[in-house]
């Protein structure tokens, strides 16, 4: 979800995305950045990413991924679902404020 | 989506996370490095940041690919890598196997085709022949019969001469009556079929052609079609070509010409040779009572006699005496023999190669290969094995078939419709025995892998034999298994090659150096009277006296034929008492004309008596000490007595000559026909001959002009010249070529006559001998083998005994007793199951006993030194362990 949401801002490549999910939970996801990779393939898979080879900043050969309609329409379903869950958990949390 | 775009979708993710991760690295480290982090420092920060790269790729693979599918790359990755890893052996194998199962098919489409000739036509199930010569009224008759038979038809073969540019070719050519092709389920591939109509033309006969000779003499089979071909007699006029491969009665024929059985074909013919097609739905069983039971009101009707009893039999299904039949099965046993050493050799090279990747499987087992994992690569190792051999056996056999065909003796050659071919049986055949060679050769490593111990991988090397020790008592026995069956081949092959050249030793009791029979086929329209022929024979034999390289020259039979065939079926009269051959059987008398000096010619002795003179007449007849023995109590008694013929009913039969014989004199026997060979027919008769002075000949044609319409009738004239050596053949062919260019003029050394007898047993006498060899050398390659791997899974104990005091002979002897051990069972069993098979070819044998001693000895005394010398480099490097270096390496 996290990857989706940051896609949203503007096509990126994998190392960039990397450090904007760094920076986006301010360090506190430590994440093996490795595990990205295999996460981008299966939205690739399921269609939610395009990506296109590219070249980085540094002039690098990189590949950028962008997100597809089916994909904002994926977060979307996402996003809201966990605002849900999230109203849920306050609600139980502070039962005194509804 | 196929498999392949899946396995290459699979690669290429790989390549691009690669791609995707070392750029992530980098700019990682780049980073680092700007914010002032040494780059050493940067690049192992970058690393840990990063994770397990190989954990991601593995992963993002996984994504796309199926589980089943990687995994299945992988193994076939394992197995490409195994077979790599142990290339010479794999190739070896492979090598074995396509060469022993080459052999097996080849051997498989020759017994098929020359023994089983199952399916020449489409209707051969409902074909049936009859026992006797069936005439125009026989087939007529049983066409009336619609309850039994859906047709009758005749055919017979006969030659005929096409005119070409220069000269005659002779060919064979068979008269079918018009609905016979139909009948078969046979229709010509281009044209028309023979129809009533055709066979009423005399003046140009109407012919169906083989796709083959269409080719030679026009091309193509189009361009043949209606073209006129000139023979000797009536021309012929193509109507159609036959399918390519077609032929009847059996290979070899190439015209097929219509015929009316009652037209002028059948002028001077006792019959036709049968065919009827079984009416549909009508067992071969009723028809045949149905055809006894009915015999006699047709043979009333037909008006041809009255007792006649007609019998049908299937078409047939199994061609070639039981010999031959004999003859396939231990060509067959010999192939698979061979096969099974290959087998087994494999075997042996597998557990090898399994034993000593023990520890490889033990690292990848630790590496997170499950067992499943190792049985499968090493059932895809199998697989690709026997797979690849397989593939190159096919190649292997469609490359070598030609040359079988052609080294197939001429007889055998003819005798089948079916052309050797590689089809779906020989297919079938094949597929059964790669299973087989799976089983045998691949399937035991698998189950020696799955019962490896993989607990205490790593420990296994020299120190554990365990699993050494069960390698090698297998190996043990396979090797004793490879041997016995080397030994059987080779002594199975002995008693064939001494089979061959005890026929071929055999005395023929006339001198046949350098002896030759030159021959012509004549066209009767060219030579239409014996007494041109007479004339022409003269001629060749006055052309060769004069030839320098000719001792001498003489008109006369071929050896071993006698010239005239003989009349069968007949009772003996001597000296004016009737006598009988025996109970079940009759005599076959031949009287032949020969020249006077004919027999002087041939140098076969004179026993009693004298020989012929110029200006005896056919009465005074010479015979030889056999026949004069069999009907007179001496050979000088025979001088003076008389002898006859009369058929079963004692009426004098005028059929060979002109009444009673006067014994002039005895020659000494000598081999005409293959009366004692392993392949002496078992005709039912006892056949005599005797030879008379030939007569001077009447001036007009004795040949009658019914005879010369088939255009095929012809004599030949055959000359007998001894050469001074076998170089004047050409020579000699050239001038008695000149006498008459038309003719097909042939030459041929007596010997070679003889020795065709025996292409047969030649041909089977090379093929078991070649898999006898090619055996006992991958026997005695997998020996040394076993040797070589016992001495080093042994150099420890043999470096302990040596530093315990055995010295370096004792240590060479002790691997050659253990080699020589497993040679001595192997032997023993082998000559123990020659015993056996070689009793159940005892009627192919000639001239040595299916327990020949000579053999025997010799075949043990061979494989033992062979073992020998096969043991001796890994017991002379036994010999050379250094008992110091061995215990340092403690």
């Amino acid at each position: 979800m996290m990857i989706l949401q940051t896609l949203r801002l503007g096509p990126l490549h994998g190392y960039a995305l990397a450090q904007a999910i760094r920076r986006q939970s301010d360090d506190l996801v430590h994440v093996e950045e490795g595990s990205l990779y295999p996460a981008l393939q299966r939205m690739l898979k399921a269609g939610w990413l395009a990506a296109e080879w590219g070249t980085s900043a540094r002039n690098r050969r990189v590949r950028i991924y962008r997100l597809t309609t089916a994909g904002r329409q994926q977060l979307e379903r996402k996003v809201s679902a966990f605002e849900r869950l999230l109203t849920g958990i306050t609600k139980v949390l502070r039962p005194h404020e509804s | 989506m196929s498999l392949w775009d899946r396995l290459l979708r699979s690669r290429r993710v790989t390549r691009e996370v690669r791609d995707e991760l070392r750029a992530h690295l980098d700019e990682r480290v780049d980073d680092l490095v700007e914010d002032g982090v040494p780059e050493v420092e940067a690049y192992r920060r970058a690393r840990v940041e990063l994770g397990n790269a190989t954990r991601a790729i593995e992963d993002s693979r996984g994504i796309w690919a199926s589980r089943v599918l990687d995994q299945l790359a992988r193994d076939l990755r394992w197995t490409w890598r195994g077979l790599r890893a142990r290339r010479g052996r794999a190739v070896l194998a492979g090598v074995l196997l396509a060469l022993a199962v080459s052999a097996n098919v080849l051997v498989f489409v020759a017994v098929d085709a020359l023994v089983f000739d199952r399916n020449p036509y489409p209707n051969v199930r409902q074909l049936v022949t009859f026992d006797r010569w069936l005439v125009a009224a026989d087939l007529a008759e049983w066409r009336r019969q619609p309850d039994l038979f859906a047709s009758v038809e005749g055919w017979f073969s006969g030659t005929t001469f096409l005119l070409g540019a220069d000269r005659a070719e002779h060919l064979s050519l068979v008269n079918v009556t018009p609905g016979l092709f139909e009948s078969l389920g046979v229709r010509p591939a281009w044209g028309r079929g023979l129809t009533r109509d055709d066979s009423a033309r005399m003046d140009e006969q109407a012919v169906l052609v083989s796709a083959a000779l269409a080719r030679r003499r026009f091309g193509s089979p189009e361009a043949s079609l209606d073209q006129l071909i000139p023979t000797a007699a009536a021309p012929l006029r193509v109507v159609g070509v036959m399918p390519p491969g077609f032929s009847f009665p059996s290979n070899g024929s190439d015209i097929w010409r219509v015929l009316d059985p009652a037209g002028p074909l059948m002028r001077n013919r006792a019959g036709l040779s049968g065919i009827g097609r079984v009416q549909d739905g009508m067992s071969f069983s009723t028809l045949a009572q149905a055809v006894t039971q009915r015999s006699p009101a047709v043979a009333a009707s037909t008006g041809v006699a009255k007792d006649i009893v007609y019998k049908v039999q299937p078409y047939g299904l199994v061609r070639g005496g039981r010999d031959r039949v004999r003859m396939f099965d231990v060509l067959l046993g010999a192939a698979l023999c061979l096969l099974l050493t290959a087998c087994v050799n494999v075997l042996n090279l597998e557990l090898t190669v399994v034993l000593g990747r023990v520890r490889t499987f033990a690292v990848q087992s630790a590496l997170g290969a499950s067992r499943g994992t190792l049985i499968r690569v090493a059932v895809l190792e199998g697989l690709v094995l026997v797979g690849a051999s397989g593939l190159a056996a096919w190649l292997l056999a469609t490359l070598t078939l030609p040359a079988l065909g052609a080294a197939l003796p001429e007889p055998l050659r003819l005798s089948t419709s079916k052309t050797l071919a590689l089809d779906g049986r020989a297919m079938v055949y094949m597929l059964v025995m790669a299973i087989a060679i799976w089983v045998i050769a691949a399937l035991p490593p698998v189950i020696y892998t799955s019962r490896l111990d993989l607990s205490k991988p790593l420990k296994i090397d020299d120190r554990s034999t365990s699993p050494r020790r069960v390698g090698t008592r297998v190996r043990r026995v396979v090797t004793i298994a490879q041997v016995a069956l080397a030994v059987l081949l080779v002594i199975v092959g002995g008693l064939y090659v001494r089979t061959y050249s005890s026929l071929l030793a055999q005395p023929k009791g006339f001198d046949s150096t350098n002896l030759a029979s030159v021959s012509m086929a004549l066209p009767m329209r060219f030579y239409p009277s014996a007494v041109s022929m007479r004339q022409l024979s003269d001629a060749i034999v006055e052309r060769l006296r004069a030839q320098p390289g000719v001792v001498d020259a003489i008109d006369g039979p071929t050896p071993p034929s006698i010239g005239n065939s003989p009349t069968v079926g007949v009772r003996m009269v001597i000296d004016d008492q009737v006598r009988d051959a025996g109970t079940s059987r009759t005599f076959a008398l031949a009287v032949t004309e020969i020249d006077p000096r004919y027999l002087q010619f041939l140098q076969v002795p004179l026993v009693a008596g004298r020989w012929l003179a110029q200006g005896d007449d056919p009465t005074a007849a010479v015979v030889s000490d056999r026949v004069a023995t069999r009907f007179w109590p001496s050979v000088e008694a025979a001088i003076g007595g008389t002898f006859d013929a009369v058929d079963q009913s004692g009426r004098r039969t005028r059929m060979w000559g002109s009444g009673a014989h006067r014994v002039v004199g005895v020659f000494a026997d000598y081999r005409t026909h293959d009366r004692d060979g392993p392949y002496a027919s078992r005709a039912p008769w006892e056949e005599i001959d005797a030879f008379v002075a030939r007569q001077p000949l009447a001036p007009p044609p004795t040949v009658g002009p019914g005879e010369l319409d088939t255009g095929g009738s012809y004599g030949i004239v055959g000359v007998l010249a001894r050469l001074d050596s076998h170089e004047r053949a050409n020579a000699v062919l050239a001038a008695v070529r000149r006498i008459d260019p038309r003719l097909t003029t042939s030459i041929e050394f007596v010997d070679d006559v003889y020795a065709e007898q025996y292409r047969t047993t030649l041909l089977a006498t090379r093929i078991v001998g070649g898999f006898a060899v090619t055996s006992f050398i991958i026997a005695m390659a997998g020996l040394y083998g076993v040797m070589a791997f016992l001495v080093a899974g042994r150099t420890r104990e043999i470096g302990i005994r040596m530093a315990l005091g055995a010295d370096r002979a004792r240590i060479g002897r002790f691997v050659m007793g253990s080699s020589l051990r497993l040679v001595f069972a192997g032997a023993t069993i082998g000559i123990a199951a020659a015993v056996l098979v070689s009793r159940a070819i005892a009627s192919q044998l000639f001239g040595v006993t299916p327990t020949d001693p000579t053999t025997y000895v010799t075949v043990a005394f061979v494989t033992i030194v062979t073992a020998s010398l096969a043991t001796w480099q890994p017991a002379r490097r036994a010999a050379r362990v250094d008992p110091v270096q061995t215990l340092r390496a403690e």
